[in-house]
């Protein structure tokens, strides 16, 4: 399990993330949606140990993240930014020697699936090729967590069908539970079980998207909406 | 394969256009300095050239470990990695290392290549051996590299962790300078201790016969001779040695605990 208690992060006198709590259980899909600069990439961050609070508490089960937390967690960054002077399979060896729950196998699986060719170098790809081939990197490891930072940021609406169809071949909905990080909503709606809605560094609200669906039949870009503009009403007040 | 190997295949990888382009600039400024010598009909401008290139390799670790570890907080792969900081960090150094030593052993040869000329006078009196000089010159280097490449890592590291404080890049730089400055102080008075001198003189060795650089410019009418300390101290060296693990174990545990990007 993963928790988030009355966590904050500062960077400078900006605050990132603004007395935050919240639970994921394992075994099931959240999306983490909001603005740009709400807080979405830091609390990843915070997850995969990248980032430490600045007050508060996070787990990752039970432990605080550091990292070696990248040993149960697999974290896709938002950084468009692989080694540019390698190929694709230098990059699977590499994840190879790294991760003990790396499986090469599916991961050529996943580069044929995608459409990737393992022999050119990463500088030559398209930005949705590199998009697709760090997918196939956090996608072939069996780790408990999933951590997807923006992954069809920039990517044409073909190769994030492509994405959105690899989430749904190759995560083991059984074992993983996935945390997509994103404000195009409309790719992963679909996917999830939870939504958390974060602004301006806050959880604003935290919902099961089928009780979304069938108790206040509204769809997740609806619901958020109408939390915008109450917030924003408060906001006035 | 191991997680070890797989990190120096990694950074071997990532690293060699840079130790491609150190050498190629290495002989390119080695080739000019030749080249204006030949122009001017004075070869001192290529002797000179050739001994700042040996020299600059001194730089040559802090400046790879800056370039590779930039590179690494850019893409945030490396430090998303469960394997230990020790090994993590020495991948790069030793990859680091291992670069450098092929780059100064073909300075070397250069050097070597420049004294067997028949304007070697100029660098060396005719009783000294140049090949032993220029040996203990560049193992000199190779020392001082390893030690400047080890406190680059330090201050990387905490560059990094003081972003745990929230602290912008001028405030860390500040502190950086600062530190600096508190530990360079700290050495000079540790160095005036009567104790230190003790235990300096305690592991004193005359290298008296390894003594002497000498830098002759006659053709310019002066001569300047730059001489060796005859003495150096196991004890000393000691000391250091122990300092930078302190160093490095410091880093590392930043660097699994604390370091951001």
């Amino acid at each position: 399990m993963i928790e988030f208690a009355e966590v904050y992060k500062k960077y400078g006198k900006k605050k990132a993330i603004h007395s935050m709590s919240f639970a994921l259980e394992k075994g099931k899909i959240y999306g983490l949606v909001g603005p740009n600069g709400s807080g979405k990439s830091t609390t990843l961050k915070l997850i995969a140990g990248l980032a430490y609070p600045s007050e508060g508490n996070v787990t990752v089960n039970g432990k605080k993240p550091d990292r070696k937390t990248a040993g149960t967690v697999a974290y896709l960054t938002e950084l468009d930014t692989l080694y540019p002077s390698f190929t694709p399979k230098d990059l699977i060896s590499f994840y190879d020697t790294q991760f003990s729950d790396f499986d090469q196998t599916r991961a050529y699986e996943l580069l044929s699936f995608m459409s990737l060719e393992k022999d050119i170098k990463i500088k030559h790809l398209s930005k949705g090729s590199r998009g697709r081939l760090k997918l196939v990197v956090a996608l072939a490891r069996d780790a408990e967590y999933l951590l997807l930072d923006e992954p069809f940021s920039g990517l044409d609406p073909m190769v994030r069908e492509s994405i959105v169809k690899g989430l749904l071949t190759f995560i083991d909905f059984e074992k993983q539970t996935l945390l997509i990080a994103t404000h195009e909503i409309a790719e992963i709606e679909a996917l999830l079980d939870e939504v958390l809605v974060l602004q301006n560094g806050e959880l604003i609200a935290h919902e099961e998207v089928e009780a979304l669906r069938e108790e206040k039949g509204l769809s997740i870009i609806e619901w958020m909406k109408v939390i915008f503009q109450s917030s924003a009403k408060r906001n006035e007040i | 394969m191991t997680a070890f190997k797989g990190l120096l295949i990694k950074e071997a990888k990532l690293m060699r256009i840079w130790f491609i382009w150190g050498i190629l600039l290495s002989i390119a400024v080695a080739a000019a300095g030749y080249s204006i010598s030949q122009y001017v009909n004075d070869m001192i401008v290529f002797e000179v050239l050739v001994f700042m290139i040996l020299s600059a390799h001194a730089f040559y670790l802090p400046i790879y470990l800056l370039l590779s570890l930039n590179v690494e907080a850019k893409t945030q792969l490396w430090l998303h990695n469960p394997n230990s900081g020790y090994q993590l960090f020495f991948s790069k150094f030793l990859i680091g290392f291992v670069f450098m030593m092929v780059s100064i052993i073909i300075a070397f040869i250069i050097a070597i290549w420049a004294t067997k000329s028949d304007i070697g006078i100029y660098f060396f009196a005719k009783d000294q051996l140049p090949m032993f000089i220029l040996t203990g010159v560049s193992l000199s280097i190779i020392v001082y590299s390893f030690y400047l490449g080890i406190w680059t890592f330090f201050y990387w590291t905490l560059y990094h962790s003081l972003k745990l404080y929230g602290w912008n890049s001028g405030l860390r730089w500040g502190i950086l300078i600062c530190l600096w400055a508190v530990l360079f102080y700290i050495e000079t008075l540790i160095n005036e201790l009567p104790i230190y001198q003790s235990l300096w003189e305690l592991g004193a060795i005359d290298m008296t016969s390894l003594k002497t650089l000498n830098y002759e410019l006659s053709k310019q009418s002066f001569s300047a001779e730059l001489t060796a300390n005859p003495f150096i101290s196991l004890t000393e060296i000691a000391l250091y040695l122990i300092l930078l693990m302190a160093v490095v174990i410091f880093s590392i545990w930043m660097l699994e605990k604390k370091v951001e990007v």
